[in-house]
């Protein structure tokens, strides 16, 4: 964890309140798929944290959706201003060698994290499948999808783009087609988190979440932005900051 | 590298700080989170996360609501109850070089006074009784808002700690918070620690739903500013001045309102570096005003001392 002031090296509009916005990487420390930068936002109290979508040596790059007051302002900075920003923060998306195919699923803005995590996986040559899905065609951006050699299985709830319905339900057809993976790692809606949740269960596949939630300090002093998960037969709130944000799917209990 | 520079160095009470910077109960996780961030030697104690006598598991999500200046929690003491704090973290906390203080606190004064009983025997440098937390009640008083049972209660509790020194922290949502001072400080009190959270409503219009909690942040600093300045008037224990401090100036404003030490709550939720710009900030103060020591300023702007100066020429 450090706090560093970076540069907004690039800052694109996606579409309609969509955007993705490269920043120097002034970080030394190294930074693994799953984790989350912690930025200040002008005029705000508390920071805002993004997932991490992608590294190199030279930037970090951020895809984030306008929903609040917090992601409005960072949608009218522009590129060459300076950002304060605290990272990297969290765990990260686990990896075993032992572990030959992936499957990652990103739905909507979900996808961040993966984007990271497919670079990875394609630097080590491991093979996998990548499964994206958005409400329409306009909101599935392939055009940030790193180049490589892997299994790509789109999906719009309007069917504007690749299979029509909901990525999840895709999954499903795909599993009793395929067979399973050695391991599921996925970001998006609640929704479509917990509808994995059951394929998860039913299919007997490992799998990995990243969580989303309100936080207050990012760093794990507050415990504002726990959530329920299992320990033995009981559960306790763990803060998606600190012990998250990506957490064994069987242990979260929704809400 | 050591400090240099002792002048930051004050006691409060018998505590012996290396600065009159502490870390607030509830904002700074377990003590240990920030290791990268914050350099120990420059913070005068730690005050822990409250500790119950049981398990506590918190409030259910929406925790936290952001306002303007501020932010409104409603995170309900989640703890791992004494037993596991002394054996699973505490050890880890005790190897930080600076003073720790334990936060605690109990729906009731049974429950408190034997836990207090329990953590007595532990090698900590205080105690901090949270009176303010909502479920701390005897029979439908909320044990903060009454001048009587703080007496009592705060009496009881020292009785135990004998020379461990006791600071009580207190809420502001009170008519008269100087009276609930009086009270502690009756009881035994060695420090006052305030103010606590105000009581405040956050509302979710996207989900429809209300979140009830206390308000912190640089909205309530004015609130504990007054609290602070009024208190030192009328008690002779010294106060921990605690409530929207976001820099050097602000704390510079509770030492010269009467504060001895200031606490940093959910200021260094957004500045993790915050503890270095205040330590900064006292240092060069002291400097360019030729004090000898930060005591020197404790209370300056308060009507108390200048009342005292005046007297004394």
């Amino acid at each position: 964890m450090e706090i560093r002031k970076v540069k907004i090296q690039r800052k694109i509009k996606l579409v309609e309140n969509h955007y993705w916005m490269e920043i120097s990487n002034n970080f030394s420390s190294n930074i693994f798929p799953g984790q989350f930068l912690n930025i200040k936002i002008d005029d705000l109290f508390l920071r805002r944290p993004f997932s991490i979508a992608e590294v190199d040596k030279k930037h970090i790059g951020i895809l984030f959706k306008v929903k609040g007051e917090g992601t409005k302002i960072l949608s009218e900075t522009k590129s060459g201003e300076i950002l304060d920003v605290v990272g990297p923060l969290g765990n990260c998306f686990p990896f075993q060698t032992k572990w030959q195919n992936f499957y990652l699923i990103g739905g909507g803005t979900g996808i961040a994290p993966l984007l990271f995590f497919c670079k990875m996986l394609i630097e080590k040559n491991i093979k996998f499948t990548l499964f994206y899905g958005a409400r329409t065609k306009k909101l599935l951006f392939t055009n940030l999808l790193p180049k490589g050699n892997y299994y790509t299985i789109f999906s719009t709830d309007d069917g504007s783009y690749g299979y029509k319905g909901d990525i999840i339900n895709i999954l499903r057809m795909k599993l009793e087609e395929r067979g399973n993976p050695d391991i599921i790692c996925a970001g998006g809606p609640i929704s479509m988190l917990k509808e994995l949740s059951r394929i998860s269960t039913e299919y007997k596949i490992p799998s990995y979440v990243s969580v989303e939630n309100k936080m207050a300090c990012g760093m794990g002093l507050c415990f504002g932005c726990v959530i329920k998960i299992k320990n033995k037969n009981k559960w306790e709130y763990k803060r998606v900051c600190k012990e998250g944000p990506i957490f064994q799917i069987d242990k979260i209990i929704w809400e | 590298m050591g400090i240099k520079n002792k002048n930051l160095k004050i006691k409060v009470g018998k505590l012996e700080l290396n600065s009159p910077i502490i870390m607030s109960s509830g904002t700074f996780g377990y003590g240990i989170e920030l290791k990268n961030f914050i350099n120990y030697k420059k913070i005068g104690a730690i005050i822990t996360k409250t500790i119950t006598l049981y398990h506590w598991k918190g409030n259910p999500q929406p925790r936290i609501w952001e306002t303007s200046y501020g932010v409104i929690n409603s995170i309900g003491l989640q703890n791992p109850g004494v037993e596991q704090f002394i054996k699973e973290i505490l050890p880890i906390i005790k190897e930080i070089d600076t003073k720790i203080i334990i936060s605690i606190s109990g729906t009731n004064i049974k429950e408190i006074l034997q836990l207090t009983e329990i953590i007595t025997k532990e090698k900590i440098d205080g105690i901090e009784l949270n009176i303010s937390c909502p479920n701390f009640k005897k029979g439908k008083t909320v044990v903060s808002q009454d001048p009587i049972i703080t007496y009592k209660i705060v009496k009881e509790v020292k009785k135990i700690v004998g020379k461990i020194p006791l600071l009580v922290k207190l809420s502001p949502n009170v008519n008269d918070i100087t009276e609930i001072a009086l009270s502690a400080e009756k009881g035994g009190a060695d420090i006052l620690s305030m103010i606590n959270t105000v009581t405040a409503i956050g509302m979710d219009l996207q989900e429809k739903k209300i979140i009830e909690g206390g308000l912190s942040g640089p909205a309530i600093k004015p609130i504990g500013l007054r609290c602070v300045y009024k208190t030192y008037k009328k008690v002779s224990i010294p106060i921990i001045g605690i409530g929207g401090i976001t820099s050097g100036k602000d704390a510079l404003e509770y030492i010269l309102a009467g504060a001895n030490a200031i606490g940093v709550g959910s200021g260094i939720f957004s500045n993790p570096l915050l503890v270095d710009e205040i330590y900064m900030f006292l240092e060069d103060y002291i400097k360019k005003n030729n004090l000898k020591s930060i005591k020197d300023i404790v209370g300056l702007m308060n009507e108390k001392t200048k009342e005292k100066n005046r007297t004394r020429e």
